[in-house]
């Protein structure tokens, strides 16, 4: 199974709409997570700072980063072992890298 | 002597509810001590963040029932929400210091900070003396004084909201961050809405000044309740100047009778009418005293000297800021008091634009002078409108099943917040009038604004978001002291001065300028000839006035009573 790992800072909640600005890359983030979490192979899986820190904890490379260059660098996606993407959500052409599945028709 | 059980319709769990000031603690306490006294088994326990319990009892009142030395069958508690949710803060944050980075630390800290997490602790402590048994079992009455209105109606709006959202929530993050490791509390919050709905077991004491603003609170207060299926209520009136005492102050005795006569059919009838006494409530025997026939005798002292300075100070003194907040809790009148500065600043030639993010809509019962501009936030349709906007933006983004999912986030509580804050920014980014006079919603709910504001402080800078261009100015204007003033309004006795003084540490949180208070509602500020009785209240002022004056370091006003304030028609600015 193939996991894509996004570490993200502390959220009210997943679509971000509750917190101070609607951000819509979450929106369509959420959708896609949904989507790619229901093939048989690849697994999203959002960690979000204020609801599961151990998960930060866990994860040395994130804690690593975060000590060095401050809350900035989330959100880290982090794919397999390997650190992906720093400071911003993996875009639609990025998640479909990622996780080998085409998005951009089933979420539009 | 007044005895309580021929006055309420005593039920085991009584909540007390109403403005600040209006006398909660007051009459949950004397009511309290008189039944104890009568022998039976009594708990009495505030959930007000500026109780003043600990005034009144003797030795140290802590979060759990204790007994009171001089009230055998009296036990007291003191919870204190906002020392909760800082407690729980740290039960989250506290295993990962020196684990995580203190970035990540701080910003745990910032999410945890919400107002939710101060309503869910006051809810918390509702609901495990609702549903503990010994606590069922040791007490025949359990008394809770409630924190002010708007607050309170929040938390007991809660549990329905609560329940539902948990209900609802199937991803299991939420704001209500509390609750998201706390599933297995669900049933315990879904039996204490039941208790709280059930009119055998709970009873809701609105208690009202005979004043028509504290009674439309109250009106409100059982309408918004009704929704969520509480409808055992009883209506008490505090502080009735006695038909006997009319000639001590004839108006004030014609506004209360007329007030009385006005109340809303909704909370009617009037189950017990308290009469106003000529001392403060300061300690037990004073509770005991004021359900007694024999009252104490007035002495007659000269008043004291006093030479107060007025509104015009303050009003003088922030000519040239642009925007102006009164501040304070529900019943201190703050509406009248933006209205006068409103009035006077339009007197002095300034264009003013008069806006109320008030669920009451105050304004409206003001005849304001018509140069003066005036708004209003609608708290719910802000909402629907901030829905419909993002569910817009989701539509382009997502299937309708994915559309649902956003819209079950929306439904958090936090939702509301966001909506009327941005409403607000709105507002202040459009104005073009000279100075901006706002009144704001009361104190809980303000509180709730600014510490939204300061998380947006933080996240607004590097948000990838869209945040209106209309958030992103307003904070550097609400922090910049050369805008932005407050002035904090209050009322000279105990419970509105300490709400005031932790407004006033809000504020220096918040980061906005909070220079002057003004006492209102004084008697001591009348000036005029006052009959004994109202002397002997007049000098009890002093020492909450002295305070004030201390905690402003000098910068406050007082303003005297106007009885009939709100429908008499400001002086218009031009004739």
């Amino acid at each position: 199974m193939k996991k894509i790992n996004i570490y993200e800072e502390a959220l009210c909640c997943p679509t971000g709409v509750c917190g101070p600005s609607v951000n819509p890359d979450l929106i369509r983030l959420t959708a896609q997570t949904k989507l790619i979490n229901h093939s048989d192979n690849v697994r999203v899986l959002r960690r979000n700072l204020a609801q599961n820190p151990q998960a930060f904890v866990r994860e040395k490379q994130v804690a690593k980063l975060i000590a060095d260059y401050g809350i900035e660098v989330l959100p880290v996606t982090i794919v397999g072992e390997k650190v992906m993407k720093l400071g911003g959500y993996p875009t639609t052409a990025e998640m479909e890298d990622y996780s080998g599945l085409t998005l951009r028709d089933a979420v539009h | 002597m007044v005895n309580v059980q021929n006055q309420l319709d005593l039920t085991k769990y009584l909540f007390f509810t109403g403005k600040g000031g209006v006398g909660k603690t007051t009459i949950a306490a004397s009511s309290a001590v008189q039944l104890a006294d009568q022998g039976k088994r009594v708990a009495l326990i505030s959930t007000d963040p500026a109780s003043n319990l600990q005034d009144i009892f003797p030795g140290e009142l802590t979060n759990h029932l204790q007994p009171v030395a001089t009230v055998p069958n009296l036990d007291v508690a003191n919870f204190n929400p906002t020392e909760a949710a800082a407690a729980y803060r740290e039960s989250v944050i506290g295993p990962y210091r020196n684990v995580l980075p203190e970035a990540a630390l701080t910003n745990m800290a910032e999410q945890l900070s919400g107002s939710c997490t101060v309503e869910v602790a006051a809810f918390n402590e509702f609901a495990n003396m609702l549903t503990n048994q010994t606590v069922n079992e040791t007490y025949d009455y359990v008394f809770f004084d409630t924190a002010p209105t708007g607050h309170t109606l929040r938390m007991l709006q809660l549990p329905a909201a609560w329940s539902q959202y948990l209900d609802e929530n199937k991803l299991g993050t939420s704001c209500l961050g509390q609750l998201s490791g706390l599933g297995e509390e669900k049933e315990r919050y879904h039996q204490a809405t039941q208790v709280l709905a059930d009119g055998q077991q709970t009873t809701l004491i609105l208690v009202a000044r005979p004043q028509r603003a504290t009674l439309q609170e109250a009106s409100r207060t059982v309408t918004e309740l009704a929704k969520l299926g509480i409808t055992h209520h009883q209506l008490v009136i505090n502080g009735v100047l006695p038909a006997d005492q009319q000639a001590a102050a004839p108006e004030l005795y014609q506004q209360q009778q007329a007030d009385l006569a006005a109340i809303p059919f909704n909370i009617l009838p009037v189950a017990w009418q308290v009469p106003l006494r000529a001392y403060n409530v300061s300690g037990v025997p004073q509770l005991r005293q004021l359900l007694a026939d024999e009252q104490p005798k007035l002495t007659q002292e000269a008043p004291p000297a006093t030479d107060y300075p007025g509104l015009d100070r303050v009003v003088q003194a922030l000519q040239n800021q642009r925007i102006i907040f009164t501040m304070g809790k529900g019943g201190v009148g703050k509406t009248t008091i933006a209205v006068q500065v409103a009035q006077q600043l339009a007197r002095q030639g300034k264009r003013v634009h008069l806006t109320t993010t008030d669920p009451a809509d105050h304004l409206s019962w003001f005849q304001l002078d018509p140069a003066i501009q005036v708004s209003h936030i609608d708290e719910q349709q802000v909402l629907k409108d901030y829905q419909e906007t993002v569910i817009a933006q989701a539509k382009q983004d997502m299937g309708s099943e994915d559309v649902d999912y956003v819209m079950e986030d929306l439904k958090s509580p936090c939702t509301q917040e966001i909506a009327t804050f941005e409403a607000f920014a709105k507002i202040v980014d459009e104005d073009d009038s000279d100075v901006l006079v706002i009144d704001t919603a009361p104190t809980g709910h303000t509180l709730l604004l600014l510490s939204s504001t300061e998380s947006y402080a933080a996240e607004v800078k590097r948000t990838t978001g869209a945040v209106p261009a209309a958030v992103t100015r307003l904070l550097p204007r609400l922090q910049d002291p050369k805008q932005t003033e407050t002035i904090m309004v209050t009322l000279p006795e105990a419970t509105p001065v300490y709400e005031t003084l932790r407004l006033q540490r809000d504020l220096d949180r918040a980061k906005i300028a909070h220079t002057w208070w003004v006492v209102n509602q004084s008697l001591l500020g009348t000036n005029g000839q006052l009959s004994p009785f109202l002397q002997v209240r007049a000098q009890n002022e002093q020492p909450w006035i002295d305070r004030v004056a201390t905690a402003a370091a000098d910068h406050f006003a007082v303003v005297g009573v106007q009885a009939n304030f709100e429908t008499q028609r400001l002086q218009p600015v031009k004739s």
